[in-house]
């Protein structure tokens, strides 16, 4: 035991967190400036008349007006005040609440990528990253310090760790591993890619990336930790996420990991680097001290045990985890499913009025690709449909039905919802949900 | 040393690859499957429906001259003639050209509106300006086919319309001006085709949301949808998927002129003949490159070979309900539902299966997956 607080609590060059925070920052800063310049902001935020939210969320609402564009604009101001250590806690926390509220406002734009930005912002709330190569140093607005107790940078490590690890125990699954499932169909539709593109046509070009996938995910944090072995690491993390960057559709993910895995870096490492930007001229230890440290141990513990604990709480449900997704947001699942609905709604009363609801009416195409193959979405658009029909149709007492069927996996289209059943009477909470119809092999 | 059991290593991992080869997906030209697409098919089908409208307004200019029953036949014929070759053109629905202009809602939107078409060329509001700003009810195909043809066959009552009718001028200022409308979306659909947009649907063979896989596959999952809801369900009283008491007997497409059945097979069998890739001969098409994927459907059988069956049985209720469907659904529903069923399975099988087996995009999002 106390060799374990020994080694969280023994000092460290804080070299690492500094370049981590302005890396971090600059990625972030370049991906809300994306984020803005493709749109996004009017389609996910302004566009949508319905939006999807997440149980015991339903109080956040999106702003009005040029609300959300205020929003983002001050999370641009609190990046670039992160990668500069500018009123650095205050920016990490606003950046945090900002970007978490922003998340929390529409289920269907659920990344786990977004999950992991949250949570590091978190934590950046919670750590002296601005001590050290930053203006808030050059200002005078804090002391510098040159050794942080490892704990500081291990919660990083940890949290990367463990993204990989989940993201590699998810693959292992018979779809992926024994199908190789759903690379097969998103690779042999890239055969035409420039010069990897003909590995595609090799029926065996899948496995390998699968078998690769769920290989690399597994163990890349153990050879990232390992000195030895971080040079080939990383070089493979490099390779794997661009790989995978010009492969799929999927942003701005793989630079994301490939600029928060620095981290695993030696102090050395990093001091090289933030030599090129910040000349330190003092060459006197000062140790970074904070009063809370062991209460921030304890919370990070905490957030440790629970990381652990939602990849499986899928156990508590039954049938298979990708027809129902009960279970399956916030476990690090990346890239399992190539799945596709065909969802409709039809409105009832008991004086025997019926309508078609049309889908595009309510939703934009991005959420209705999202509910169609999302069952707790499917009963929310259930819920909000009753609710419009009765106000503005004049329907008594609307009763909703839904005739769906899906394909996953390359598994053939079957029937997804059982469409006698009205899910405008079915609760919205974490039970199970039985009325998604069986999966059949 | 070292390098050549590098070498080694290298050259048997390739040879256990080409061991592996699956030659069929690597030999299918998706290029020439596309281009196929637009030479053979695509283009063709906008041109002779593009012909068949000149002659349709020649017939129409002879009509104007001379309006007696034999021309009014002929322009009848020529009508016939130019909705029966739009039956092949608007399984292209989703392709950019056709999306542009929005060819279903401006083209053959049914049922027409009885009622405002007679407002209008009651109060002489009639000039092809006028057509244009119109809503999808008030044009197109239906609106000429509501013109020219009652559902008795009584051609002496149109030709009044035309010649003795108080609003006889206006009459025919309004169908000239549906037809002119016709022909003037045509041409920019063609054009659109002829300058740009047929070298990007044969370069762009991704499964993206703008690649040509998906905007194929989208074009004929929407037509299927149409099949089901528009040509099949509402006419039966489906709401979405759901049987009601009533049906609506006007609201078939080719309601005045009958040629509804008719129609349904020409959809059918187009469809077939799109899926095949077969214009005269028979070329690259989406079902030869499913064929190579090998996936089996619902049925349990190849999907590629299963869709174009379950077309057959469609095909073959198609024939079981009579030759108007207007009069099936009212007296022999069951032959309606029947069809109705089999679209629908239809529909799943092509909007849910394939592109699950093909990797496309469905619905268009510009957005980052994880």
């Amino acid at each position: 035991m106390l060799k374990i607080r020994e080694f969280i609590f023994r000092s460290v060059s804080i070299a690492p967190l500094a370049s981590f925070r302005i890396l971090f920052g600059a990625m972030l800063l370049f991906s809300t400036i994306r984020f803005w310049l493709k749109r996004w902001i009017d389609l996910l935020y302004i566009q949508p008349k319905f939006f999807f939210a997440y149980e015991g969320f339903e109080w956040i609402k999106p702003l009005t007006g040029n609300g959300m564009y205020v929003v983002f604009a001050l999370m641009i101001l609190a990046t670039l005040c992160i990668m500069l250590g500018f009123f650095y806690r205050v920016a990490a926390i606003l950046f945090f609440f900002l970007f978490t509220y922003v998340e929390l406002l529409d289920k269907t734009n659920y990344l786990n990528h977004y999950y992991f930005v949250s949570i590091i912002s978190l934590m950046l709330c919670f750590l002296p990253a601005n001590k050290y190569a930053s203006l808030d140093v050059r200002f005078g607005f804090t002391n510098k310090a040159t050794l942080i107790p490892f704990w500081c940078i291990c919660i990083i490590q940890l949290q990367i760790g463990l993204v990989y690890f989940f993201a590699g125990i998810a693959k292992i699954n018979s779809d992926w591993l024994l199908h190789a499932q759903p690379l097969k169909i998103w690779l042999q539709s890239r055969d035409f890619f420039p010069i990897i593109g003909f590995l595609f046509s090799y029926k065996i070009t899948p496995y390998i990336f699968s078998w690769f996938g769920m290989l690399f995910d597994v163990s890349i944090f153990f050879f990232l930790i390992n000195k030895k072995t971080r040079p080939f690491a990383y070089a493979t993390v490099v390779v794997f996420h661009l790989l995978t960057g010009y492969l799929f559709q999927i942003g701005v993910f793989p630079y994301v990991m490939i600029v928060a895995t620095w981290i695993f870096f030696s102090d050395e490492f990093h001091q090289k680097f933030l030599s090129i930007i910040y000349k330190d001229e003092t060459k006197s230890e000062i140790h970074y001290k904070s009063k809370f440290a062991s209460l921030f141990v304890l919370v990070f513990i905490m957030h440790f045990i629970m990381q652990i604990i939602l990849p499986f709480r899928y156990l508590l449900y039954p049938d298979k985890l990708f027809w129902t997704e009960q279970g399956y947001r916030f476990s690090w699942r990346v890239m399992l499913m190539e799945k596709n609905a065909y969802t409709t709604f039809v409105v009832k009363d008991k004086t025997g009025k019926i309508a078609e609801v049309r889908n595009r009416d309510y939703l934009t195409p991005q959420q209705e690709k999202q509910m169609s193959t999302q069952p707790d979405m499917i009963l929310q658009f259930a819920h909000f449909i009753a609710k419009e029909y009765e106000q503005k149709k004049e329907f008594t007492i609307a009763e909703v039905y839904v005739d769906s069927y899906a394909a996953l996996n390359g598994h053939p289209s079957q029937p997804f919802i059982d469409n006698t059943i009205d899910l405008a009477k079915q609760p919205i909470n974490f039970a199970p949900k039985k009325w998604i119809l069986p999966f059949k092999k | 040393m070292k390098l050549n059991q590098y070498t080694i290593l290298f050259l048997s991992l390739l040879l256990s690859f080409s061991c592996g080869k699956n030659d069929d997906v690597d030999n299918f030209g998706k290029k020439e499957m596309f281009t196929n697409y637009a030479d053979n098919l695509i283009l063709p089908a906008y041109t002779t429906y593009g012909s068949s409208l000149t002659t349709l307004q020649t017939a129409l200019n002879d009509f104007k001259t001379t309006s007696n029953l034999t021309t009014l036949n002929e322009l009848q014929n020529a009508f016939l003639a130019t909705y029966e070759k739009w039956q092949s053109c608007e399984i292209y629905e989703k392709t950019d050209p056709a999306n542009t202009v929005m060819a279903i809602e401006n083209i053959n939107f049914y049922p027409t509106r009885e009622d405002s078409i007679n407002a209008y060329i009651a109060r002489n509001e009639n000039s092809t300006t006028f057509i244009k700003s119109r809503n999808k009810n008030d044009k197109g195909l239906p609106a000429i086919e509501y013109l020219l043809f009652n559902r008795t066959g009584n051609n002496q009552q149109i030709l009044d319309r035309f010649s003795t009718d108080i609003n006889a001028d206006s009459y025919k200022a309004y169908l000239t001006s549906l037809i002119a409308n016709l022909i003037e979306i045509n041409t920019t659909i063609l054009s659109d085709w002829n300058t740009s947009y047929k070298s990007t649907f044969i370069d762009n063979i991704g499964t993206d949301a703008s690649g040509s896989f998906s905007v194929m596959v989208n074009s004929i999952a929407q037509r299927t949808d149409d099949l089901k809801r528009h040509q099949v369900g509402i006419p039966a009283g489906y709401s979405g998927n759901i049987a009601t008491a009533t049906t609506y007997p006007n609201a078939v497409q080719a309601y005045y002129s009958k040629k509804n059945i008719e129609y349904m097979l020409l959809t059918l069998n187009n469809m077939k003949d799109v899926l095949k890739g077969k214009a005269t001969t028979d070329g690259l098409g989406l079902y030869d490159y499913l064929k190579t994927l090998n996936v089996t459907s619902t049925f349990g059988g190849n999907l590629a070979d299963d869709i174009l069956a379950q077309i057959d049985v469609c095909i073959t209720k198609v024939n079981d309900s009579g030759t108007d469907f207007s009069e099936t659904v009212v007296s022999n529903k069951p032959k309606a539902d029947a069809l109705f069923l089999e679209t629908k399975k239809l529909l799943v099988l092509i909007k849910v299966d394939v592109p699950s087996a093909l990797g496309v995009s469905i619905t268009y999002t510009d957005s980052d997956g994880d």
